[in-house]
Protein backbone atom coordinates (compact mmCIF):
# COMPACT_ATOMS: atom_id res chain seq x y z
CA UNK A 1 0.00 0.00 0.00
CA UNK A 2 1.61 3.48 -0.87
CA UNK A 3 2.08 5.41 1.77
CA UNK A 4 -0.44 7.91 1.06
CA UNK A 5 -3.13 5.49 0.88
CA UNK A 6 -2.23 4.25 4.37
CA UNK A 7 -2.20 7.38 5.70
CA UNK A 8 -5.53 8.65 4.43
CA UNK A 9 -6.54 5.14 6.27
CA UNK A 10 -5.28 6.28 9.49
CA UNK A 11 -6.37 9.91 9.21
CA UNK A 12 -9.69 9.57 7.76
CA UNK A 13 -11.40 9.56 10.33
CA UNK A 14 -10.36 13.20 11.79
CA UNK A 15 -12.16 16.60 11.78
CA UNK A 16 -14.53 15.45 9.42
CA UNK A 17 -15.60 11.62 8.73
CA UNK A 18 -15.98 9.64 5.67
CA UNK A 19 -19.88 10.44 5.38
CA UNK A 20 -18.32 13.64 3.70
CA UNK A 21 -18.35 17.44 4.58
CA UNK A 22 -18.53 21.03 3.33
CA UNK A 23 -15.36 23.46 4.50
CA UNK A 24 -14.74 27.04 4.50
CA UNK A 25 -10.97 27.12 3.86
CA UNK A 26 -9.99 31.05 5.00
CA UNK A 27 -6.64 32.73 6.04
CA UNK A 28 -6.08 36.48 6.83
CA UNK A 29 -3.55 36.60 3.65
CA UNK A 30 -6.09 36.00 0.96
CA UNK A 31 -9.20 36.81 2.84
CA UNK A 32 -12.61 35.07 1.51
CA UNK A 33 -12.00 34.82 -2.06
CA UNK A 34 -14.58 32.38 -4.44
CA UNK A 35 -12.55 29.38 -5.26
CA UNK A 36 -12.32 28.88 -8.78
CA UNK A 37 -11.19 25.48 -9.13
CA UNK A 38 -9.55 22.33 -7.25
CA UNK A 39 -8.01 19.25 -7.68
CA UNK A 40 -7.46 16.14 -6.03
CA UNK A 41 -3.75 14.50 -5.06
CA UNK A 42 -2.92 10.80 -4.98
CA UNK A 43 -3.81 11.00 -1.68
CA UNK A 44 -7.18 12.79 -2.14
CA UNK A 45 -6.30 16.06 -0.59
CA UNK A 46 -7.42 18.53 -1.90
CA UNK A 47 -5.74 21.68 -3.71
CA UNK A 48 -7.51 25.15 -4.47
CA UNK A 49 -6.93 28.28 -5.72
CA UNK A 50 -8.93 31.83 -5.33
CA UNK A 51 -10.43 34.87 -7.37
CA UNK A 52 -10.36 38.05 -6.03
CA UNK A 53 -7.82 37.73 -2.96
CA UNK A 54 -7.73 40.50 -0.61
CA UNK A 55 -4.34 41.05 -1.04
CA UNK A 56 -4.64 40.71 -5.07
CA UNK A 57 -1.83 38.15 -5.04
CA UNK A 58 -2.06 34.17 -6.57
CA UNK A 59 -3.40 31.77 -3.59
CA UNK A 60 -3.06 28.43 -3.40
CA UNK A 61 -3.80 26.14 -0.30
CA UNK A 62 -4.68 22.48 0.60
CA UNK A 63 -7.25 20.90 2.42
CA UNK A 64 -6.52 17.25 3.14
CA UNK A 65 -9.25 14.47 2.80
CA UNK A 66 -10.27 14.42 6.72
CA UNK A 67 -11.18 18.41 5.80
CA UNK A 68 -8.14 19.67 8.30
CA UNK A 69 -5.68 22.03 6.57
CA UNK A 70 -2.49 21.36 5.32
CA UNK A 71 0.73 21.92 6.35
CA UNK A 72 2.02 25.50 6.17
CA UNK A 73 3.97 25.62 3.34
CA UNK A 74 0.94 24.28 0.96
CA UNK A 75 -0.62 27.71 2.20
CA UNK A 76 1.10 30.22 0.02
CA UNK A 77 0.61 33.45 -1.70
CA UNK A 78 2.54 34.79 -4.66
CA UNK A 79 3.12 38.18 -5.75
CA UNK A 80 3.65 38.69 -9.54
CA UNK A 81 5.91 41.48 -9.96
CA UNK A 82 4.22 43.25 -12.07
CA UNK A 83 1.69 45.08 -9.73
CA UNK A 84 -0.86 45.08 -7.52
CA UNK A 85 -3.43 42.48 -9.21
CA UNK A 86 -3.56 38.89 -9.32
CA UNK A 87 -6.10 36.28 -9.30
CA UNK A 88 -6.48 32.57 -9.36
CA UNK A 89 -7.98 30.77 -11.22
CA UNK A 90 -7.17 26.77 -11.77
CA UNK A 91 -5.16 24.14 -10.24
CA UNK A 92 -4.26 20.96 -11.98
CA UNK A 93 -1.81 18.06 -10.47
CA UNK A 94 0.02 15.78 -12.81
CA UNK A 95 -1.23 12.26 -11.45
CA UNK A 96 2.59 10.95 -12.30
CA UNK A 97 5.00 13.12 -10.90
CA UNK A 98 2.73 14.45 -7.84
CA UNK A 99 3.81 18.42 -9.19
CA UNK A 100 1.21 20.81 -8.68
CA UNK A 101 0.61 23.92 -11.11
CA UNK A 102 -1.07 26.69 -10.97
CA UNK A 103 -2.85 29.22 -12.97
CA UNK A 104 -3.84 32.75 -12.34
CA UNK A 105 -3.99 36.26 -13.94
CA UNK A 106 -1.59 39.43 -13.10
CA UNK A 107 -0.39 42.32 -14.44
CA UNK A 108 2.44 43.59 -16.39
CA UNK A 109 5.53 45.93 -15.17
CA UNK A 110 3.92 49.03 -16.49
CA UNK A 111 0.66 48.10 -14.63
CA UNK A 112 -1.25 48.62 -17.84
CA UNK A 113 -2.04 45.10 -19.19
CA UNK A 114 -3.21 42.01 -17.91
CA UNK A 115 -1.14 38.92 -18.34
CA UNK A 116 -1.87 35.26 -17.59
CA UNK A 117 0.88 33.18 -15.12
CA UNK A 118 1.84 29.84 -14.70
CA UNK A 119 3.29 28.38 -11.38
CA UNK A 120 5.03 25.07 -10.93
CA UNK A 121 5.53 23.62 -6.63
CA UNK A 122 6.58 20.81 -5.05
CA UNK A 123 4.00 19.26 -2.42
CA UNK A 124 5.48 20.75 0.85
CA UNK A 125 8.03 23.19 -0.47
CA UNK A 126 7.22 26.81 0.32
CA UNK A 127 9.22 28.66 -2.95
CA UNK A 128 7.64 27.80 -6.42
CA UNK A 129 9.19 25.20 -8.50
CA UNK A 130 9.15 27.95 -11.77
CA UNK A 131 6.85 30.47 -12.96
CA UNK A 132 6.23 32.50 -16.43
CA UNK A 133 3.89 34.87 -17.35
CA UNK A 134 2.34 34.83 -20.98
CA UNK A 135 1.00 37.74 -22.49
CA UNK A 136 -0.24 38.93 -26.22
CA UNK A 137 1.67 41.87 -27.64
CA UNK A 138 -1.39 44.39 -27.61
CA UNK A 139 -3.95 42.97 -25.57
CA UNK A 140 -4.74 42.19 -21.92
CA UNK A 141 -5.20 38.21 -21.40
CA UNK A 142 -7.07 36.76 -19.26
CA UNK A 143 -7.38 32.61 -18.14
CA UNK A 144 -10.85 31.72 -17.62
CA UNK A 145 -12.72 28.63 -15.75
CA UNK A 146 -10.38 25.81 -15.22
CA UNK A 147 -8.15 26.58 -17.47
CA UNK A 148 -5.28 23.99 -17.23
CA UNK A 149 -4.41 20.38 -17.27
CA UNK A 150 -1.48 17.92 -17.80
CA UNK A 151 -0.77 15.79 -19.87
CA UNK A 152 1.78 13.90 -22.31
CA UNK A 153 3.23 15.90 -24.78
CA UNK A 154 2.84 14.69 -28.65
CA UNK A 155 5.89 12.30 -28.64
CA UNK A 156 5.07 10.62 -25.48
CA UNK A 157 8.88 11.48 -23.83
CA UNK A 158 7.54 14.08 -21.03
CA UNK A 159 4.57 15.95 -19.61
CA UNK A 160 3.53 19.17 -20.89
CA UNK A 161 0.58 21.61 -19.71
CA UNK A 162 -2.31 23.10 -21.82
CA UNK A 163 -3.64 26.06 -20.93
CA UNK A 164 -6.52 28.24 -22.53
CA UNK A 165 -7.07 32.16 -22.32
CA UNK A 166 -8.76 34.85 -24.17
CA UNK A 167 -7.12 37.79 -25.29
CA UNK A 168 -8.53 41.05 -26.58
CA UNK A 169 -7.96 42.60 -29.65
CA UNK A 170 -8.53 45.72 -30.18
CA UNK A 171 -8.74 45.84 -33.95
CA UNK A 172 -11.47 43.13 -34.18
CA UNK A 173 -13.34 44.65 -31.04
CA UNK A 174 -13.23 41.06 -29.62
CA UNK A 175 -12.18 38.36 -26.93
CA UNK A 176 -10.35 35.20 -28.63
CA UNK A 177 -9.21 31.69 -27.07
CA UNK A 178 -5.81 30.44 -27.52
CA UNK A 179 -4.99 27.28 -26.57
CA UNK A 180 -1.03 26.57 -25.52
CA UNK A 181 1.30 24.13 -24.49
CA UNK A 182 4.20 24.15 -21.37
CA UNK A 183 6.80 21.79 -20.46
CA UNK A 184 5.48 20.50 -17.31
CA UNK A 185 9.10 20.39 -16.28
CA UNK A 186 10.03 24.16 -16.04
CA UNK A 187 7.36 26.17 -17.91
CA UNK A 188 9.25 25.92 -21.31
CA UNK A 189 6.85 27.39 -24.19
CA UNK A 190 6.94 24.91 -26.37
CA UNK A 191 4.79 24.40 -29.97
CA UNK A 192 1.24 22.62 -29.78
CA UNK A 193 0.29 23.20 -33.19
CA UNK A 194 3.14 21.91 -35.38
CA UNK A 195 4.35 25.62 -35.93
CA UNK A 196 7.02 27.24 -34.14
CA UNK A 197 7.77 30.30 -31.79
CA UNK A 198 5.19 28.39 -28.99
CA UNK A 199 2.50 28.06 -31.94
CA UNK A 200 -0.64 27.67 -30.41
CA UNK A 201 -4.73 27.75 -31.05
CA UNK A 202 -6.17 30.69 -31.90
CA UNK A 203 -10.10 30.59 -31.99
CA UNK A 204 -12.39 33.13 -32.91
CA UNK A 205 -15.61 35.15 -33.85
CA UNK A 206 -16.61 37.30 -36.26
CA UNK A 207 -16.51 41.88 -35.54
CA UNK A 208 -17.12 42.17 -32.16
CA UNK A 209 -17.65 38.83 -30.89
CA UNK A 210 -16.04 37.42 -28.25
CA UNK A 211 -15.03 33.25 -27.82
CA UNK A 212 -14.64 32.71 -24.16
CA UNK A 213 -12.55 29.54 -23.33
CA UNK A 214 -12.81 27.21 -20.77
CA UNK A 215 -11.75 23.35 -19.80
CA UNK A 216 -9.10 21.98 -21.65
CA UNK A 217 -8.16 18.74 -21.69
CA UNK A 218 -6.14 16.39 -23.02
CA UNK A 219 -7.92 13.29 -24.36
CA UNK A 220 -5.99 10.27 -23.18
CA UNK A 221 -7.22 7.65 -25.32
CA UNK A 222 -3.85 5.99 -27.16
CA UNK A 223 -3.16 7.04 -30.67
CA UNK A 224 -5.61 9.75 -30.55
CA UNK A 225 -3.59 12.90 -29.20
CA UNK A 226 -5.73 15.92 -29.34
CA UNK A 227 -6.56 18.57 -26.84
CA UNK A 228 -9.71 20.29 -26.92
CA UNK A 229 -11.46 23.11 -24.98
CA UNK A 230 -15.15 24.06 -24.52
CA UNK A 231 -16.12 27.54 -25.26
CA UNK A 232 -19.07 29.75 -25.59
CA UNK A 233 -19.66 33.15 -27.89
CA UNK A 234 -20.89 36.36 -26.66
CA UNK A 235 -23.03 36.69 -29.01
CA UNK A 236 -25.52 34.31 -31.46
CA UNK A 237 -25.70 31.89 -28.54
CA UNK A 238 -22.97 28.98 -29.26
CA UNK A 239 -21.64 26.67 -27.16
CA UNK A 240 -19.18 23.96 -28.20
CA UNK A 241 -16.00 22.58 -28.41
CA UNK A 242 -12.64 23.25 -30.68
CA UNK A 243 -9.24 21.30 -30.94
CA UNK A 244 -6.56 20.38 -32.77
CA UNK A 245 -4.55 17.02 -32.91
CA UNK A 246 -1.14 17.59 -30.90
CA UNK A 247 1.68 19.32 -33.17
CA UNK A 248 -0.04 19.37 -36.01
CA UNK A 249 -2.22 21.74 -38.09
CA UNK A 250 -5.19 19.31 -37.70
CA UNK A 251 -8.63 21.44 -36.35
CA UNK A 252 -12.14 20.44 -35.43
CA UNK A 253 -14.42 22.86 -33.83
CA UNK A 254 -18.05 22.35 -33.46
CA UNK A 255 -21.23 24.76 -32.70
CA UNK A 256 -24.41 24.11 -30.41
CA UNK A 257 -27.44 26.20 -30.15
CA UNK A 258 -30.45 26.61 -27.62
CA UNK A 259 -33.68 25.97 -28.66
CA UNK A 260 -34.86 28.86 -27.86
CA UNK A 261 -32.58 32.31 -26.76
CA UNK A 262 -29.34 32.93 -27.41
CA UNK A 263 -27.90 33.32 -23.80
CA UNK A 264 -26.13 30.83 -21.93
CA UNK A 265 -23.09 29.48 -20.24
CA UNK A 266 -21.02 26.77 -21.06
CA UNK A 267 -19.34 24.66 -18.12
CA UNK A 268 -17.24 22.43 -20.05
CA UNK A 269 -15.60 18.98 -21.08
CA UNK A 270 -14.97 15.82 -20.79
CA UNK A 271 -13.39 12.86 -22.34
CA UNK A 272 -16.40 9.98 -22.95
CA UNK A 273 -13.67 7.29 -25.08
CA UNK A 274 -11.92 7.32 -28.12
CA UNK A 275 -15.09 8.80 -30.37
CA UNK A 276 -16.65 10.47 -27.99
CA UNK A 277 -16.90 13.95 -25.76
CA UNK A 278 -19.23 15.10 -22.69
CA UNK A 279 -20.33 18.90 -22.90
CA UNK A 280 -22.33 20.72 -20.16
CA UNK A 281 -24.02 23.98 -20.90
CA UNK A 282 -26.68 26.49 -19.05
CA UNK A 283 -29.57 28.00 -21.10
CA UNK A 284 -30.08 31.26 -19.59
CA UNK A 285 -33.97 31.69 -21.89
CA UNK A 286 -34.89 27.65 -21.11
CA UNK A 287 -33.58 27.88 -17.29
CA UNK A 288 -32.24 24.73 -18.10
CA UNK A 289 -28.78 22.99 -17.15
CA UNK A 290 -27.66 20.75 -20.27
CA UNK A 291 -25.45 17.26 -20.87
CA UNK A 292 -24.79 16.21 -23.91
CA UNK A 293 -22.46 13.29 -25.45
CA UNK A 294 -20.98 14.67 -28.49
CA UNK A 295 -18.64 13.05 -31.31
CA UNK A 296 -15.14 14.10 -31.56
CA UNK A 297 -14.84 13.74 -35.18
CA UNK A 298 -18.09 15.93 -36.74
CA UNK A 299 -19.83 16.71 -33.32
CA UNK A 300 -23.01 14.47 -33.80
CA UNK A 301 -25.35 14.22 -31.00
CA UNK A 302 -25.44 10.96 -29.63
CA UNK A 303 -28.02 11.66 -26.61
CA UNK A 304 -28.49 15.01 -24.91
CA UNK A 305 -30.41 15.54 -21.46
CA UNK A 306 -31.55 18.63 -19.55
CA UNK A 307 -32.72 19.46 -16.39
CA UNK A 308 -35.11 22.32 -15.11
CA UNK A 309 -35.00 23.22 -11.45
CA UNK A 310 -38.96 24.54 -10.62
CA UNK A 311 -39.09 28.04 -9.96
CA UNK A 312 -35.72 28.69 -11.38
CA UNK A 313 -35.10 32.36 -11.81
CA UNK A 314 -33.76 33.63 -14.87
CA UNK A 315 -30.62 35.74 -14.91
CA UNK A 316 -27.08 35.06 -15.78
CA UNK A 317 -26.09 33.66 -12.50
CA UNK A 318 -26.16 30.04 -13.17
CA UNK A 319 -22.89 28.10 -13.26
CA UNK A 320 -22.40 24.31 -14.40
CA UNK A 321 -19.88 22.77 -14.27
CA UNK A 322 -17.53 20.43 -16.44
CA UNK A 323 -18.49 17.01 -16.18
CA UNK A 324 -16.66 14.55 -13.95
CA UNK A 325 -16.20 10.72 -14.36
CA UNK A 326 -15.80 7.89 -12.16
CA UNK A 327 -13.94 5.01 -13.24
CA UNK A 328 -17.30 2.98 -14.07
CA UNK A 329 -17.82 5.93 -16.73
CA UNK A 330 -20.69 7.54 -14.42
CA UNK A 331 -21.05 11.33 -14.94
CA UNK A 332 -21.71 13.80 -12.77
CA UNK A 333 -22.62 17.75 -13.00
CA UNK A 334 -23.07 20.17 -10.03
CA UNK A 335 -25.14 23.50 -11.59
CA UNK A 336 -26.08 26.85 -9.40
CA UNK A 337 -29.03 28.94 -10.06
CA UNK A 338 -31.60 30.67 -7.76
CA UNK A 339 -34.59 29.20 -7.63
CA UNK A 340 -37.79 30.36 -5.52
CA UNK A 341 -39.38 27.18 -4.45
CA UNK A 342 -39.79 27.89 -0.36
CA UNK A 343 -37.62 25.12 0.93
CA UNK A 344 -36.06 26.23 3.93
CA UNK A 345 -35.44 29.55 1.78
CA UNK A 346 -35.66 30.31 -1.25
CA UNK A 347 -31.87 30.51 -2.67
CA UNK A 348 -28.93 30.29 -4.65
CA UNK A 349 -28.54 26.27 -4.35
CA UNK A 350 -25.65 24.06 -5.86
CA UNK A 351 -27.40 21.10 -7.02
CA UNK A 352 -25.77 17.83 -8.07
CA UNK A 353 -26.86 15.17 -10.64
CA UNK A 354 -25.24 12.18 -11.95
CA UNK A 355 -25.88 9.82 -14.89
CA UNK A 356 -24.69 6.34 -16.04
CA UNK A 357 -22.99 6.75 -19.55
CA UNK A 358 -26.06 5.67 -21.39
CA UNK A 359 -27.80 8.67 -20.56
CA UNK A 360 -29.78 7.40 -17.63
CA UNK A 361 -29.99 9.66 -14.87
CA UNK A 362 -29.17 7.90 -11.80
CA UNK A 363 -31.25 7.51 -8.81
CA UNK A 364 -28.86 7.34 -5.86
CA UNK A 365 -30.38 6.94 -2.32
CA UNK A 366 -33.60 7.62 -3.42
CA UNK A 367 -33.37 11.05 -5.28
CA UNK A 368 -32.18 12.02 -8.68
CA UNK A 369 -30.26 15.80 -6.94
CA UNK A 370 -28.70 16.75 -4.10
CA UNK A 371 -28.88 20.38 -2.95
CA UNK A 372 -26.26 22.23 -0.85
CA UNK A 373 -27.44 26.11 0.21
CA UNK A 374 -26.83 28.41 2.87
CA UNK A 375 -30.19 30.18 4.87
CA UNK A 376 -30.67 33.05 5.02
CA UNK A 377 -29.06 33.69 1.74
CA UNK A 378 -32.34 34.44 -0.46
CA UNK A 379 -31.19 35.92 -3.43
CA UNK A 380 -27.56 36.39 -3.01
CA UNK A 381 -25.46 34.76 -5.21
CA UNK A 382 -23.66 31.51 -4.63
CA UNK A 383 -21.84 29.61 -7.17
CA UNK A 384 -20.07 26.43 -8.04
CA UNK A 385 -17.62 26.80 -10.60
CA UNK A 386 -15.55 23.69 -10.66
CA UNK A 387 -15.46 19.84 -9.49
CA UNK A 388 -13.28 16.86 -8.72
CA UNK A 389 -13.66 13.15 -7.82
CA UNK A 390 -11.70 11.13 -5.40
CA UNK A 391 -9.56 8.02 -6.93
CA UNK A 392 -11.96 5.41 -5.11
CA UNK A 393 -14.74 6.94 -6.64
CA UNK A 394 -16.49 7.68 -3.30
CA UNK A 395 -16.92 11.50 -3.48
CA UNK A 396 -16.73 14.30 -5.46
CA UNK A 397 -15.65 17.62 -4.55
CA UNK A 398 -17.37 20.60 -5.86
CA UNK A 399 -16.18 24.27 -5.00
CA UNK A 400 -17.47 27.76 -5.10
CA UNK A 401 -18.27 30.65 -3.52
CA UNK A 402 -21.45 30.75 -0.77
CA UNK A 403 -23.67 33.42 0.71
CA UNK A 404 -24.91 34.75 3.81
CA UNK A 405 -22.05 35.12 4.62
CA UNK A 406 -19.83 35.39 1.29
CA UNK A 407 -17.57 32.48 1.74
CA UNK A 408 -15.18 30.08 -0.12
CA UNK A 409 -16.08 26.67 0.02
CA UNK A 410 -15.28 22.94 -0.97
CA UNK A 411 -17.87 20.06 -0.54
CA UNK A 412 -17.08 16.38 -0.23
CA UNK A 413 -20.02 14.46 -1.20
CA UNK A 414 -20.71 10.57 -1.66
CA UNK A 415 -21.10 9.81 -4.76
CA UNK A 416 -23.46 7.05 -3.38
CA UNK A 417 -25.90 10.00 -2.77
CA UNK A 418 -26.12 9.53 1.52
CA UNK A 419 -25.14 12.43 3.47
CA UNK A 420 -28.35 14.20 2.76
CA UNK A 421 -30.59 15.72 5.35
CA UNK A 422 -34.06 17.00 5.04
CA UNK A 423 -34.65 17.81 8.79
CA UNK A 424 -32.03 19.70 9.94
CA UNK A 425 -29.04 22.18 9.09
CA UNK A 426 -25.65 20.80 8.84
CA UNK A 427 -23.55 21.49 12.11
CA UNK A 428 -20.27 22.29 12.77
CA UNK A 429 -17.97 25.73 12.91
CA UNK A 430 -18.73 26.94 9.44
CA UNK A 431 -19.85 30.70 9.11
CA UNK A 432 -22.99 29.78 7.08
CA UNK A 433 -25.72 27.61 8.06
CA UNK A 434 -25.67 24.99 5.26
CA UNK A 435 -28.66 22.28 4.04
CA UNK A 436 -27.88 19.37 2.16
CA UNK A 437 -31.20 17.94 0.85
CA UNK A 438 -32.50 16.33 -1.83
CA UNK A 439 -36.05 17.51 -2.34
CA UNK A 440 -35.67 20.33 -4.46
CA UNK A 441 -38.33 19.69 -7.24
CA UNK A 442 -37.00 19.45 -10.74
CA UNK A 443 -37.28 17.05 -13.90
CA UNK A 444 -34.88 15.15 -15.65
CA UNK A 445 -35.68 15.08 -19.25
CA UNK A 446 -34.11 14.57 -22.97
CA UNK A 447 -32.67 17.97 -23.91
CA UNK A 448 -33.43 19.79 -27.04
CA UNK A 449 -30.40 21.51 -28.11
CA UNK A 450 -29.39 21.51 -31.75
CA UNK A 451 -26.04 20.67 -33.29
CA UNK A 452 -24.96 24.06 -35.68
CA UNK A 453 -22.03 24.16 -37.63
CA UNK A 454 -18.24 24.09 -37.99
CA UNK A 455 -18.94 27.78 -36.06
CA UNK A 456 -15.96 30.31 -35.90
CA UNK A 457 -12.84 30.60 -37.29
CA UNK A 458 -9.59 28.48 -36.04
CA UNK A 459 -5.76 29.47 -37.38
CA UNK A 460 -2.11 28.55 -35.96
CA UNK A 461 -1.21 31.64 -33.82
CA UNK A 462 2.49 32.71 -31.83
CA UNK A 463 2.05 35.60 -30.65
CA UNK A 464 1.38 34.83 -26.71
CA UNK A 465 4.48 35.98 -25.55
CA UNK A 466 6.59 34.20 -22.76
CA UNK A 467 8.28 35.93 -19.50
CA UNK A 468 10.26 33.66 -17.18
CA UNK A 469 10.49 34.05 -13.28
CA UNK A 470 7.96 37.03 -13.45
CA UNK A 471 6.57 36.22 -9.69
CA UNK A 472 7.89 36.60 -6.47
CA UNK A 473 9.04 33.65 -4.48
CA UNK A 474 6.06 32.42 -2.53
CA UNK A 475 5.71 33.18 1.25
CA UNK A 476 3.20 31.46 4.13
CA UNK A 477 0.10 32.66 3.80
CA UNK A 478 -0.84 33.55 7.91
CA UNK A 479 -4.06 32.59 9.88
CA UNK A 480 -4.80 29.67 8.12
CA UNK A 481 -8.29 28.23 9.02
CA UNK A 482 -10.17 25.92 7.57
CA UNK A 483 -14.13 25.50 9.20
CA UNK A 484 -16.19 22.30 9.11
CA UNK A 485 -19.72 21.65 9.05
CA UNK A 486 -20.03 17.62 9.09
CA UNK A 487 -22.53 16.11 6.66
CA UNK A 488 -24.61 13.87 8.06
CA UNK B 1 -20.90 9.40 -36.50
CA UNK B 2 -23.65 10.71 -38.40
CA UNK B 3 -26.06 13.96 -37.39
CA UNK B 4 -29.80 12.13 -37.26
CA UNK B 5 -32.73 12.89 -35.13
CA UNK B 6 -35.55 10.57 -33.97
CA UNK B 7 -39.12 10.63 -32.49
CA UNK B 8 -39.09 8.38 -29.85
CA UNK B 9 -42.53 5.85 -29.13
CA UNK B 10 -44.09 8.43 -26.59
CA UNK B 11 -43.62 11.01 -29.00
CA UNK B 12 -40.75 13.03 -27.29
CA UNK B 13 -38.66 14.50 -29.55
CA UNK B 14 -35.86 15.05 -30.47
CA UNK B 15 -33.87 12.38 -29.84
CA UNK B 16 -30.62 10.73 -30.88
CA UNK B 17 -28.72 7.64 -31.86
CA UNK B 18 -27.94 7.23 -28.30
CA UNK B 19 -31.32 7.57 -26.81
CA UNK B 20 -32.49 4.11 -29.16
CA UNK B 21 -29.45 2.21 -27.99
CA UNK B 22 -30.15 3.14 -24.60
CA UNK B 23 -33.24 0.98 -25.01
CA UNK B 24 -31.76 -1.49 -27.55
CA UNK B 25 -27.97 -1.81 -27.12
CA UNK B 26 -27.42 -3.58 -30.41
CA UNK B 27 -29.15 -1.09 -32.84
CA UNK B 28 -26.74 1.12 -35.28
CA UNK B 29 -27.06 3.50 -37.31
CA UNK B 30 -28.56 1.73 -40.81
CA UNK B 31 -30.77 -1.06 -39.09
CA UNK B 32 -34.13 -0.64 -39.39
CA UNK B 33 -35.63 1.14 -36.72
CA UNK B 34 -37.23 -0.47 -33.43
CA UNK B 35 -40.97 -0.65 -33.37
CA UNK B 36 -43.11 3.02 -32.63
CA UNK B 37 -39.00 4.93 -33.51
CA UNK B 38 -39.81 7.45 -36.49
CA UNK B 39 -37.10 9.17 -38.28
CA UNK B 40 -36.69 12.59 -38.76
CA UNK B 41 -35.25 14.25 -42.58
CA UNK B 42 -34.13 17.94 -43.14
CA UNK B 43 -31.74 17.94 -39.75
CA UNK B 44 -29.47 20.37 -41.00
CA UNK B 45 -29.88 23.94 -39.43
CA UNK B 46 -29.61 26.89 -42.33
CA UNK B 47 -26.78 29.19 -41.34
CA UNK B 48 -27.40 32.55 -39.20
CA UNK B 49 -27.40 35.33 -40.90
CA UNK B 50 -25.88 38.33 -39.90
CA UNK B 51 -27.66 42.20 -40.27
CA UNK B 52 -25.35 45.00 -40.37
CA UNK B 53 -25.97 48.71 -40.17
CA UNK B 54 -25.51 50.12 -42.98
CA UNK B 55 -21.72 50.22 -43.99
CA UNK B 56 -19.98 53.87 -44.14
CA UNK B 57 -17.17 54.60 -46.42
CA UNK B 58 -14.10 51.87 -45.44
CA UNK B 59 -16.42 49.78 -43.34
CA UNK B 60 -17.34 46.01 -44.33
CA UNK B 61 -18.15 43.16 -42.07
CA UNK B 62 -14.53 42.84 -41.48
CA UNK B 63 -14.68 45.87 -39.24
CA UNK B 64 -18.10 46.33 -38.30
CA UNK B 65 -20.49 45.05 -35.69
CA UNK B 66 -23.60 43.20 -36.89
CA UNK B 67 -26.81 44.49 -34.75
CA UNK B 68 -28.72 42.07 -35.14
CA UNK B 69 -28.88 37.70 -35.99
CA UNK B 70 -31.67 35.79 -38.08
CA UNK B 71 -31.49 32.10 -36.47
CA UNK B 72 -33.67 29.29 -37.10
CA UNK B 73 -35.77 27.23 -34.70
CA UNK B 74 -36.84 23.88 -35.46
CA UNK B 75 -40.63 22.90 -35.49
CA UNK B 76 -41.42 18.86 -36.40
CA UNK B 77 -43.90 18.45 -39.24
CA UNK B 78 -45.29 15.44 -40.65
CA UNK B 79 -44.73 15.76 -44.36
CA UNK B 80 -47.95 14.06 -46.21
CA UNK B 81 -46.89 14.45 -49.18
CA UNK B 82 -43.69 12.35 -48.32
CA UNK B 83 -45.11 10.12 -45.87
CA UNK B 84 -41.92 11.33 -43.37
CA UNK B 85 -41.44 13.41 -40.40
CA UNK B 86 -39.40 16.38 -41.33
CA UNK B 87 -38.13 19.49 -39.64
CA UNK B 88 -39.13 23.04 -40.63
CA UNK B 89 -36.52 25.87 -39.93
CA UNK B 90 -38.24 28.68 -39.03
CA UNK B 91 -36.34 32.00 -39.02
CA UNK B 92 -36.30 34.53 -35.89
CA UNK B 93 -34.24 37.26 -35.60
CA UNK B 94 -32.53 38.56 -32.60
CA UNK B 95 -31.29 42.15 -31.37
CA UNK B 96 -27.03 40.88 -30.71
CA UNK B 97 -26.49 42.95 -27.70
CA UNK B 98 -22.95 43.27 -26.40
CA UNK B 99 -21.66 41.65 -23.17
CA UNK B 100 -18.32 42.19 -20.55
CA UNK B 101 -16.34 40.10 -20.78
CA UNK B 102 -16.85 36.87 -18.20
CA UNK B 103 -13.94 38.11 -15.42
CA UNK B 104 -15.22 37.54 -12.51
CA UNK B 105 -13.39 39.23 -9.86
CA UNK B 106 -15.92 38.98 -7.10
Amino acid sequence: MPFGTFKVALLGSGAGSESGWVVEPTNSTHGDGWIYDVALDSDNNVWFTQLATSNNELPIGQVMADGTAGTANNWKTMDPKGGNYASGRGVAIDSTTGKIYLAGDGINDAGSQYETLLVGMTDGTLVQDWDIMRAYSSGHTFFYQTPIVVGDNYLGTGRSLFSTCYIHDWSQSHYFAVTGQNAASDGAIENMTGGSSGSTIRFYGSYSQSMYPTSTIRATTSGNPWVYAAYRSSTQGRTGFYGCQVNTTTYNRRAYTFNSGTTGAVGGIAECDATYLYLTCYDYTGNTMHLLKVAKSDGAISWQRRVAVTNMSSGGNQYVTPPVLDSSGNIYVAFSGYDTQTVIDTAYRINWLSWDSSGNVRTLDGTTMKSLFCSPGHGSPAYVSAMDISSDDNFIYPCGMTNSPTDPFIAKFPTDGTGTDNSSALSGNTDGTYYYRNDIAHTESAGDMSYDSQYGNITNFADWNQTNDDVNDATQASGVAVRLDELA
Amino acid sequence: MSHELYIGPDGTFPLHPGDIQREHPNWEIGDDLPPDWRHVVNVAKPEDILIYPEFGEGESELNTAPIKHTTYEKELIYDADERQWSIVWNPVTYDIVEEPPPHETR
